[in-house]
């Protein structure tokens, strides 16, 4: 029974007419006008269509936020078996930052999970220092180890995953690693047979002093029989 | 009578003896962190980051009537580094608006005691211990020039 747009009710009109004097059988003329004129009605309906939008909405984007927070999850739950996963996955979290709604416990994994493979990286930035560090001393074997040795994912940036590729593709490098292998081999080779010589020298000595006892005794029970006759 | 450095310790010391689910250390950082106010960008000098943090933090020191007021704001580019922020806001709840002798009669470990450490990864683990460090420098510098 208000009008919500004219500022005025159906009952201040009727007071106007009745102090113009329209009357009916001598009563006050009751008021004729409608509960609420059209810009009313055209208000109300914007009014209930913006909760009910809203409404969707929110659920549209708590949906959406859940099946993206999901399918990172996942990622993330998989690159504990496969490893390099862990980029996708962190691809994937950052991809979060633009959805409208992250709910606490999503917000709490997100920060947890891209805080574990921000350490990962730390991790292999160290080493990535360290097989610079041995490739600027020209121990290009250490590099390839630290390279090789690398079981984690792989979370450099693009300048420096390229260097630490190249370590382990570059043919000067594999030539080096591949020298350094040999010269192992025939120093370990080497060790083997001078280890082999020193046994058998070892052996000829203890089996030299063994005769030269017996040779003794032999010669003393010799003497001994000598003295008794 | 204002809050005193050991009042401000037992409060979070009672803070993190309640929580009684993990996530609920988390929800309190992200709480503090949101709560927070950044700072004025005229502020973020170079000379005032924190070295060792991976998301960029800002500490700026300003000491007036014998107290030192801590003005902090993280940066993490396109993330919201919520939990580095809160560990800062965390620190300023102790910290902030005390004097420089206050400051340093405070136990470094006392995080490690209430539990902060726990499950927290080792890079904010050790930008924390950045954060720590550069309080602990700023109280022991204006406490030397506010005895000369």
């Amino acid at each position: 029974m208000f009008s919500f747009l004219n500022g005025k009710s159906p009952f201040d009109e009727a007071e106007e007419k009745l102090e113009a004097g329209e009357t009916i059988n001598g009563r006050p003329k009751l008021p004729q006008a409608p509960i609420m004129g059209w810009q009313d009605g055209v208000f109300l309906l914007v009014l209930a269509g913006l909760i009910v939008g809203g409404y969707y909405w929110y659920q549209y984007t708590k949906q959406k936020s859940a099946e993206v927070f999901a399918s990172c999850d996942a990622m993330y739950v998989a690159a504990e078996t496969n490893v390099l996963k862990y980029a996708d996955a962190e691809v994937c979290y950052n991809e979060t930052w633009d959805l409208s709604f992250v709910s606490d416990s999503m917000e709490i994994l997100r920060q947890n999970r891209l805080g574990a493979i921000e350490d990962m990286r730390n991790q292999q930035k160290d080493l990535y220092a360290d097989a610079m560090g041995a490739m600027a001393a020209r121990d290009t074997v250490a590099a390839y180890n630290i390279v090789k040795d690398y079981k984690g994912p792989m979370l450099l940036s693009q300048g420096d995953r390229k260097d630490w590729n190249k370590i382990i593709t570059s043919e000067e490098v594999k030539a080096c690693v591949a020298a350094a292998a040999a010269r192992a081999d025939s120093i370990a080779r080497e060790k083997a047979i001078a280890d082999s010589l020193a046994q058998v020298a070892a052996e000829l000595r203890a089996k030299a002093v063994a005769d030269s006892i017996a040779k003794a005794n032999k010669k003393l029970a010799k003497k001994k029989r000598k003295k008794n006759k | 009578m204002p809050e005193s450095i050991v009042d401000r310790q037992e409060k979070i010391r009672a803070k993190f003896a309640s929580f009684s689910d993990p996530d609920d250390k988390w929800k309190f950082l992200l709480d503090l962190a949101r709560e927070h106010k950044g700072m004025d960008a005229s502020l973020k000098a170079e000379k005032f980051i924190i070295q060792g943090c991976a998301s960029t933090m800002y500490l700026v020191p300003k000491f007036e009537n014998g107290k030192i007021h801590f003005e902090m704001d993280v940066e993490g580019g396109t993330t919201n580094p919520l939990i580095s922020r809160g560990l800062g806001a965390l620190a300023l709840q102790i910290f902030n608006d005390m004097t420089p002798a206050d400051i340093l009669s405070v136990d470094p470990t006392f995080f490690q005691q209430i539990g902060l450490n726990v499950g927290l990864s080792p890079t904010r683990s050790n930008g924390f211990a950045s954060l720590m460090k550069q309080i602990y420098l700023y109280a022991r510098v204006f406490d030397a020039i506010s005895k000369k």
